[in-house]
C-alpha cells in the first residue's frame, strides 16, 4: 500500500455519495488498498453519511456539510468523517437482532453494526459542536 | 436526488431472475425496492438475485432485500441469492442474513432451489 491521502466535503445531496464512491474506488487503486478495505471503507462512508444526511438536525437554512479525510500510512488506513446535524454518538447504537427468523427479523439498524464489526478501531468525539468520528483499518 | 439502477431480468420456468448491474447504495435502493415490490404485485413468487454483476451493496439494498423475502415467504414464494462475490458474502454472514434467505454459489443451484 502507498502512503497518502485526500479530503472531500460533501453536503445536502444523496447523488454526492455515488461520486464520493468513485473517489475512494480511485484513490484505493492509486495507492494499492486491498480490494476488501476499499470496499468496507465504502460501505462505511455510504452508511455514515446517509446517517447525517436522513437523520442529522439541522437548524433553520443550515445545510448538511460532512467532512471526509482519509490517509493510508505504515499500513494503516485512517478516516476521519467530521459532520454537523447535532451530536449522534454512534458508539452508543445498540447491536441489531441478527438471529431471529425471518418473520421476526427487524427491518434496518444494520448498517452502523456493519461498520463496526468490520473497522479495526472506532472513536467518537464532539468537538467544537460537530461529531468527529475516527474509524482506523489495518492492512496485513 | 435517486441515482440509476440498472437490473436485468431474465424468467426460467417460472422464476424471475433479477440481475442487478454495480452498485445498490442509499443512493438507488429506493429504485430496487419499487422494483422487487412491482415484480411481486405482478404474482412474482420465486425470485432469484444473481449478485455476479453486482460490485457493491449497502445496507439499504440489504433492506429491500429482507422486505421482499418477508412479503415472499406468507404465499410460499422464496428469494434466493446467488453469485456473490466475497466482501458482499461477508457482510451477509455479519448481519446473520444467511440464516434466513439462502445463498447459494450459483445461478443453476439457486432456481433449482
Amino acid at each position: 500500500m502507498i502512503d497518502g491521502n485526500f479530503s472531500v466535503v460533501i453536503s445536502s445531496r444523496m447523488s454526492e455519495l455515488r461520486e464520493l464512491a468513485e473517489l475512494v474506488e480511485r484513490f484505493g487503486e492509486e495507492h494499492q488498498l486491498p480490494v476488501r478495505k476499499n470496499f468496507i471503507i465504502n460501505l462505511a462512508l455510504d452508511e455514515l453519511v446517509t446517517n447525517t444526511l436522513m437523520h442529522g438536525d439541522f437548524e433553520g437554512d443550515e445545510e448538511p456539510r460532512i467532512a471526509i479525510d482519509l490517509s493510508t500510512h505504515n499500513n494503516r488506513i485512517v478516516v476521519v468523517i467530521t459532520s454537523n446535524g447535532g451530536k449522534f454518538d454512534p458508539t452508543e447504537d445498540t447491536e441489531p437482532d441478527t438471529t431471529s427468523e425471518l418473520a421476526d427479523r427487524p427491518i434496518g439498524g444494520l448498517g452502523l453494526h456493519l461498520v463496526k464489526t468490520q473497522a479495526d478501531g472506532f472513536h467518537y468525539e464532539f468537538v467544537d459542536g460537530l461529531n468527529k468520528l475516527t474509524l482506523e483499518y489495518n492492512v496485513d | 436526488m435517486t441515482n440509476n439502477l440498472e437490473v436485468n431480468e431474465e424468467h426460467q420456468g417460472d422464476v424471475l431472475i433479477l440481475i442487478p448491474v454495480g452498485r445498490i447504495d442509499s443512493s438507488n435502493a429506493p429504485l430496487f425496492e419499487r422494483l422487487m415490490k412491482d415484480r411481486i404485485d405482478d404474482g412474482e413468487t420465486r425470485i432469484v438475485v444473481d449478485f455476479t454483476e453486482l460490485t457493491f451493496i449497502s445496507s439499504s439494498g440489504m433492506r429491500v432485500l429482507l422486505i421482499g423475502a418477508k412479503n415472499l415467504s406468507p404465499g410460499g414464494g422464496k428469494l434466493v441469492l446467488c453469485g456473490m462475490r466475497d466482501s458482499i458474502r461477508e457482510i451477509f454472514s455479519i448481519s446473520g442474513f444467511d440464516t434466513i434467505i439462502p445463498v447459494v454459489q450459483d445461478r443453476l443451484t439457486a432456481v433449482d432451489l
